[in-house]
């Protein structure tokens, strides 16, 4: 998993690719935790993450109620295969799209 | 019988994912199929370092093996960490949005069965995953 930001002025895209699983989540959440805390507007780009588990969802799930909470913008771009695993969970209509 | 060990460790989940998908293109699963089966076996494989080695053992050891019978996929997992309770092992209700408990949850989804085997050999867990191909 790879993660790169790119500010485009108006909002932070946060670049995110590879596998999501067990290993990488406390990093991952570590990141898109402090990214939340120093921007208002953030795009999770993952249409190159070729496999999600629930970990990782639960770290999608954690990071759209942090920026909720924070009243924060969030939204993701999706992968067919995070978008599959989001539908699997019913969550797909849960987070704000790009 | 494809069979392999690993040792129970979050860096091996990659592996053991890969085993599994090496198997079932071989088999030619069709490819709908073939990601939410090795999401289900990710998962299992998952819940066994996350609960089973409490994050993981390096000193401890996972086994997958993998048979096609008659048309049925299936999946063996056995470890040697805590015994698991299978009456609490539950996915959560989908409509209660939190972190967690979707594991399960996706496991079900993709499995015809999922059943707790007889452990043998030392093992403390087996676990079989089952799916009509």
């Amino acid at each position: 998993m790879d993660i790169k930001e790119e500010n485009t002025g108006s909002k932070l895209i946060v670049h995110i690719d590879g596998e999501i699983d067990l290993e990488k989540t406390d990093d991952l959440r570590e990141k898109i935790s402090v990214i939340i805390d120093n921007n208002s507007s953030i795009e999770l780009n993952l249409t190159k993450v070729t496999y999600i588990d629930s970990s990782g969802v639960a770290v999608l799930i954690e990071s759209n109620q942090k920026a909720q909470e924070l009243d924060k913008e969030l939204t993701l771009n999706l992968s067919e295969a995070v978008l599959s695993v989001l539908k699997m969970a019913k969550l797909e209509s849960f987070f704000k799209m790009a | 019988m494809p069979s392999k060990t690993f040792k129970a460790e979050k860096s091996n989940l990659l592996l053991i994912r890969e085993f599994i998908k090496k198997f079932i293109i071989k088999n030619k699963i069709k490819d709908d199929l073939q990601y939410q089966i090795i999401l289900a076996a990710g998962e299992a494989s998952m819940n066994i370092v996350q609960h089973a080695y409490k994050g993981g053992d390096a000193l401890k050891r996972i086994k997958v093996d993998l048979n096609l019978i008659n048309k049925t996929l299936i999946l063996d997992f056995f470890d040697e960490g805590l015994k698991a309770d299978s009456s609490k092992i539950k996915p959560r209700k989908l409509e209660d949005i939190r972190p967690g408990g979707l594991g399960t949850h996706f496991i079900k989804m993709v499995m015809d069965e999922v059943q707790w085997g007889e452990s043998k050999d030392n093992w403390v867990n087996h676990l079989i995953l089952k799916k009509k191909i």
